[in-house]
């Protein structure tokens, strides 16, 4: 029992990870985040729902069309949600992702209607058995994932000139610019980026739940908790974060029911806060 | 008075209204009621709170436990239910405090999920998903929504009188200018916390008459959407107008009604409402109106009869000993000794990087020093900032009024003793204009009366004459004597040496953070150990470098830029020739490293051409002009701190196609041999003068057709500067063209073939290197005025 749910914690809290890079993206280069994460993550599943079951696409052409429309929906909630706000010196960009997440939200649930699907997939339905734990390839699969997105964040942004440019205007944007450097475009890319990878996330969990227009608000929630206990520059204390969120939260279920859960998981991020305004993994910006 | 009238019109219509409108009535009183709660944490104190239908939840289910559970009638269980739900946000307030922006957002959210959870959870109590059913509303219906309306009508008079009263302004200054506040003894923690009392307290009322409106709550009452609806209430109507969540609450009710065959997409619609809001008119619609009232109603001036002014002070003065502080093992201030005593001006001149307004942030206790003291006789101590910060969104007349409370929330901050002080400093605008629209020079003027009405022993000015023409600077050192004269120590950091030779008891010299002289003015202009602080040693005599011939390369005709409302070139024009190197010479804050700024895209010229072989690069942005060939090494080096010097150079080069990384670095390290064991160590970790070598070569790297060069001896060790400058002696004599911005002018003028003098954002003297030498300390230590000979 508890092992079945430490494995389905440790996939929850990989997609929290996933997300939750890329607030780290974005936050790092330029001070904001899209706070409606969770719709990007919305919007993979369903593009992917619509194309792999509507048009019965095979998943290899459905997924990187669908990731590649959650990149185009980052780049739009930077020119419209952020970038306008950001030029006044306004910090009105917070307010304004939130209400360009539920436009889409609630265009999805037009479109898409207000019935969960399911996404069928063969990696979710037949477990793997160890003795008394059944666990489905797919749950394997998207800490894997993490892992492999992590590592291939890390080495591109040591080993690639995009990651050194991104480095130098996460540093010093002004000096960035001064070597020729279009922090703006890079500021967009990272918007594009993390609204991929939250679509990733989207896609790996949906066949473990259901597709839904509302799916990615509680996902987007706790995932910008595990950004900020993660330190949200700090890309490996992200990654921790999110699978300790995951494990204490389907320890938490087994023990105490699932609603106990976010009450508990919740008031820790809140003292969590209290105790360490910088994150937990890391450090990050603290009101003086 | 109009809000409260306003609010029983309200109620008595509410006892005739047919039920269903009473009802929908009574909603809209209550949503306003939460929004003006959520108006006193977003409008007064600029903070956002996703979790607002936390507090609805609370009062909702306070009123309905303590009425079914308890048995206490309605009144006492909405008292009830309104204080809990203000303790709980009072405790939410700690966690709050310490974070702000996302961390914040984050809190408030997972408060909001909590509530919403518990409510479900915790069955037994709060009859879990299916809720409570049969609150007892004492006064049915149309009783309730009276109440509603008579409440809401209280509540709005009550927001009204608060944003005028001392914490309310209070609240809104800590929330526009964090540090000015600070300066006048306003603490952020009580202002903040209190902020989320009241804002916790109206959502807690708020949402105990809702449940008494419809007899039920439930979990799904407030949904997390509920929220955004409430910030959507405050956005839309204006936040930080008191009529804002009245009329962001009526288009909330009205919008359904109107929308009833759209219903499900109410939320769309709300959503793409708030973004448009949030876009064209960041005011509300609260917001706009009171732009056009503004305008109707010009002309009728505030009067207030002024008095009191400048109140003469006994027995003040201030006495700093080995004041020192370090960063990052470099001593900014190395123990500097201080004494201004009553009724005179002290000045601290230096320059640029000296340490100066480090210094002020010490004695102010802006920033905590490493080693010595601080003594303020006979009083407190005030200050001003090198920015002028004015409280944005206040009138002229609330912030000298917040300075005579001094932070106090209770007390007399009689409005004729701040027009009065405001008379004295020479303000002579409207008392109700706003800080944030006020023209530079009565932003300083402001700045000044502010710091004045907290009565101080002792007032610290950090550039107080930056962005002044000649009359308001000789009206301000006016101002300084009356000061002076009433008995305060004044101690005045300024460039302007006109002023401050003109109007100091005496002067102290600081350089890289050590008093290098002290004395009269006319004692420390003559001293020669000032003149090459200044200046540089004189040792070398000027080029004689031939300008070259031929049409220029880099062209730089009639700019004029700089920060906001603040203009600092005034029409600059320059000329360089391809091989050749321009000096840009001219005193502190005259505006040569604006000038820099403006020719490498990082500030836009207002007016005026920066032509590049021909090429308009004018209002390019910054990295478009460094494509093209117009190379920025900035002021203060700016290496990227935590990439290795490999790195760095190797950024240099971004924009090249035909980089070759191994013999191109290896060129450099052959230029820079200092820099060869330091290649993978972060840049961050070298000293000053290695730091520089690399920013040169970063920029060289970028192979540049002009190389502009900001202060690159600033900060540097003599001899380190002197070896920087033999290496860009070298690279002028390799036909590099360069322009070069130098405090030390005699290094400079040793390799320009020709140069020009700023002062004043103008240029007041251009030509061959070796006539630019004469006139240059009068330019910098102020005494004959220097001619223009352009």
């Amino acid at each position: 029992m508890l092992e079945t749910a430490l494995v389905s914690g440790l996939g929850s809290g990989s997609v929290y990870g996933l997300i939750a890079l890329g607030f780290t993206l974005t936050f790092a280069v330029s001070g904001t985040v899209n706070f409606a994460q969770g719709s990007s993550m919305m919007l993979g599943a369903v593009v992917c729902h619509a194309l792999a079951v509507g048009w019965r696409w095979p998943y290899a052409a459905a997924v990187p069309v669908a990731l590649v429309a959650c990149a185009l929906w980052g780049a739009v909630v930077e020119r419209l949600a952020v970038r306008p706000f950001v030029r006044r010196g306004s910090d009105a960009w917070l307010m304004a992702t939130v209400a360009l997440g539920i436009v889409l939200d609630n265009a999805v649930m037009a479109l898409f209607g207000k019935e969960p699907r399911s996404l069928p997939s063969s990696l979710a339905d037949e477990p793997i058995v160890w003795g008394e734990v059944g666990v489905f390839p797919l749950q394997l699969l998207i800490p894997a994932v993490l892992l492999a997105v992590a590592l291939g964040l890390h080495w591109a942004l040591r080993r690639t000139g995009l990651g050194l440019r991104l480095r130098a205007a996460v540093e010093n944007a002004d000096a960035a610019r001064l070597m020729g450097i279009d922090v703006v475009r890079l500021v967009a890319l990272t918007f594009a980026a993390a609204a991929a990878l939250a679509g990733l996330g989207g896609i790996l969990v949906a066949p473990l739940f259901n597709v839904a227009y509302d799916m990615g608000t509680l996902f987007g929630v706790k995932a910008f908790a595990v950004a900020i206990l993660g330190g949200l520059t700090r890309p490996w204390g992200v990654v921790a974060a999110g699978l300790a969120y995951g494990l204490v939260e389907a320890g938490t279920t087994v023990w105490l029911g699932s609603g106990a859960t976010q009450i508990i998981t919740f008031s820790a991020v809140i003292l969590a806060l209290a105790a360490a305004p910088a994150g937990v993994f890391g450090r990050g910006r603290v009101r003086v | 008075m109009i809000k409260l009238l306003l609010g029983v019109a309200a109620a008595a219509l509410c006892l005739i209204l047919p039920g269903y409108w009473a009802y929908v009535a009574g909603t809209v009183a209550a949503t306003v009621i939460v929004g003006a709660g959520l108006n006193v944490l977003l409008g007064l104190a600029g903070e956002v709170s996703l979790g607002h239908a936390g507090f609805l939840a609370l009062g909702a289910y306070g009123v309905a436990l303590l009425e079914l559970r308890a048995g206490l009638p309605f009144g006492v269980a909405l008292v009830l239910a309104t204080a809990g739900a203000a303790a709980v946000g009072a405790a939410l307030s700690v966690p709050a405090l310490r974070v702000s922006g996302p961390y914040l957002a984050m809190v408030t959210i997972a408060f909001g999920f909590i509530v919403d959870n518990a409510a479900v959870e915790w069955a037994s109590l709060t009859g879990g998903a299916s809720g409570l059913s049969g609150v007892p509303a004492p006064m049915g219906t149309r009783g309730m929504a009276a109440l509603s309306c008579g409440l809401a009508g209280a509540v709005l008079a009550a927001w009204a009188w608060f944003a005028r009263s001392p914490a309310g302004l209070a609240m809104q200054a800590v929330a526009q200018a964090p540090a000015a506040a600070r300066s006048i003894g306003i603490g952020a923690l009580p202002v903040r916390t209190l902020a989320f009392v009241l804002a916790a307290a109206a959502g807690g009322l708020a949402g105990g008459l809702m449940v008494g409106l419809t007899g039920f709550v439930a979990p799904s009452s407030f949904p997390f959407s509920t929220s955004i609806l409430l910030l959507l209430v405050v956005v839309v109507g204006g936040a930080g107008k008191v009529w804002g969540p009245v009329l962001g609450a009526v288009a909330v009710a009205a919008l359904p009604e109107a929308l009833s065959g759209l219903a499900e997409y109410r939320l769309l619609v709300f959503g793409a409402l708030l973004l448009a809001v949030l876009w064209v008119a960041p005011g509300g619609i609260a917001g706009g109106l009171e732009a056009a009232w503004r305008r109707v109603r010009r002309g009728r001036a505030l009067v207030v009869a002024p008095s009191g002014g400048l109140v003469p002070v006994r027995g003040g003065g201030l006495d700093v000993r080995g004041l020192a502080v370090s960063f990052g093992g470099v001593a900014a201030v190395a123990g500097v000794d201080l004494v201004a005593p009553p009724g005179r001006i002290t000045s601290v001149i230096g320059p640029n990087g000296a340490g100066k307004t480090t210094l002020l942030n010490l004695i102010s206790g802006f920033q905590p020093s490493d080693a010595g003291e601080v003594v303020v006789h006979g009083g407190t101590l005030a200050r001003t900032f090198q920015t002028a910060q004015p409280f944005a969104g206040l009138s002229v007349l609330n912030t000298v009024r917040l300075g005579l409370l001094r932070g106090r929330w209770r007390g007399a901050a009689p409005a004729s003793e701040a027009a009065g002080l405001l008379a004295a400093v020479g303000y002579a605008g409207p008392l109700e204009a706003l800080g944030g629209t006020l023209p530079h020079g009565d932003r300083r003027r402001l700045e000044l009366a502010r710091a004045l009405a907290t009565r101080p022993a002792v007032l610290l000015l950090d550039e107080p004459a930056a962005g002044l023409d000649a009359p308001d600077t000789r009206r301000l050192g006016e101002v300084l004597r009356r000061v002076a004269a009433a008995g305060v120590a004044v101690v005045l950091v300024e460039h302007d040496m006109d002023l401050v030779m003109g109007v100091s008891d005496s002067v102290v010299v600081l350089d890289a953070g050590r008093v290098i002289a002290r004395g009269a003015p006319e004692v420390v202009r003559a001293d020669p150990a000032v003149r090459a602080a200044y200046l540089g040693s004189g040792a070398k005599p000027p080029s004689a470098r031939r300008m070259a011939p031929g049409a220029a390369l880099l062209e730089v005709a009639g700019v004029r830029a700089g920060y906001g409302g603040l203009g600092v070139l005034q029409g600059v024009s320059l000329a360089v020739r391809g091989g050749e190197t321009a000096a840009v010479l001219g005193a502190n804050g005259a505006g040569k490293t604006t000038l820099m700024k403006a020719l490498a895209g990082l500030i836009r010229p207002s007016a005026g051409s920066v032509r590049l072989a021909g090429v308009e690069l004018s209002g390019r942005p910054a990295h478009a002009v460094a494509r093209a060939g117009l190379v920025l090494v900035p002021e203060g080096r700016q290496v990227f701190p935590r990439l290795t010097v490999a790195e760095n150079m190797r950024l240099g080069a971004t924009t090249r196609r035909d980089f070759l990384p191994g013999p191109e670095i290896e060129a450099m390290l052959v230029r820079f041999p200092k820099l060869r064991p330091l290649l993978t160590r972060p840049a961050g970790l070298l000293s000053g003068g290695e730091q520089q070598m690399l920013a040169v070569a970063r920029g060289l790297l970028a192979r540049p057709r002009v190389l502009l060069l900001d202060e690159p001896s600033l900060g540097l060790a003599p001899a380190v500067a002197e070896a920087l400058l033999e290496q860009l002696a070298a690279l002028a004599a390799e036909g590099m063209t360069l322009v070069i911005v130098d405090q030390l002018a005699d290094g400079v003028l040793a390799i320009a073939a020709h140069g020009i003098v700023l002062g004043g954002g103008e240029v007041v003297r251009a030509g061959p290197a070796d006539g630019l030498r004469a006139g240059l300390e009068a330019a910098y230590l102020g005494g004959e005025v220097a001619c223009s000979t352009v």
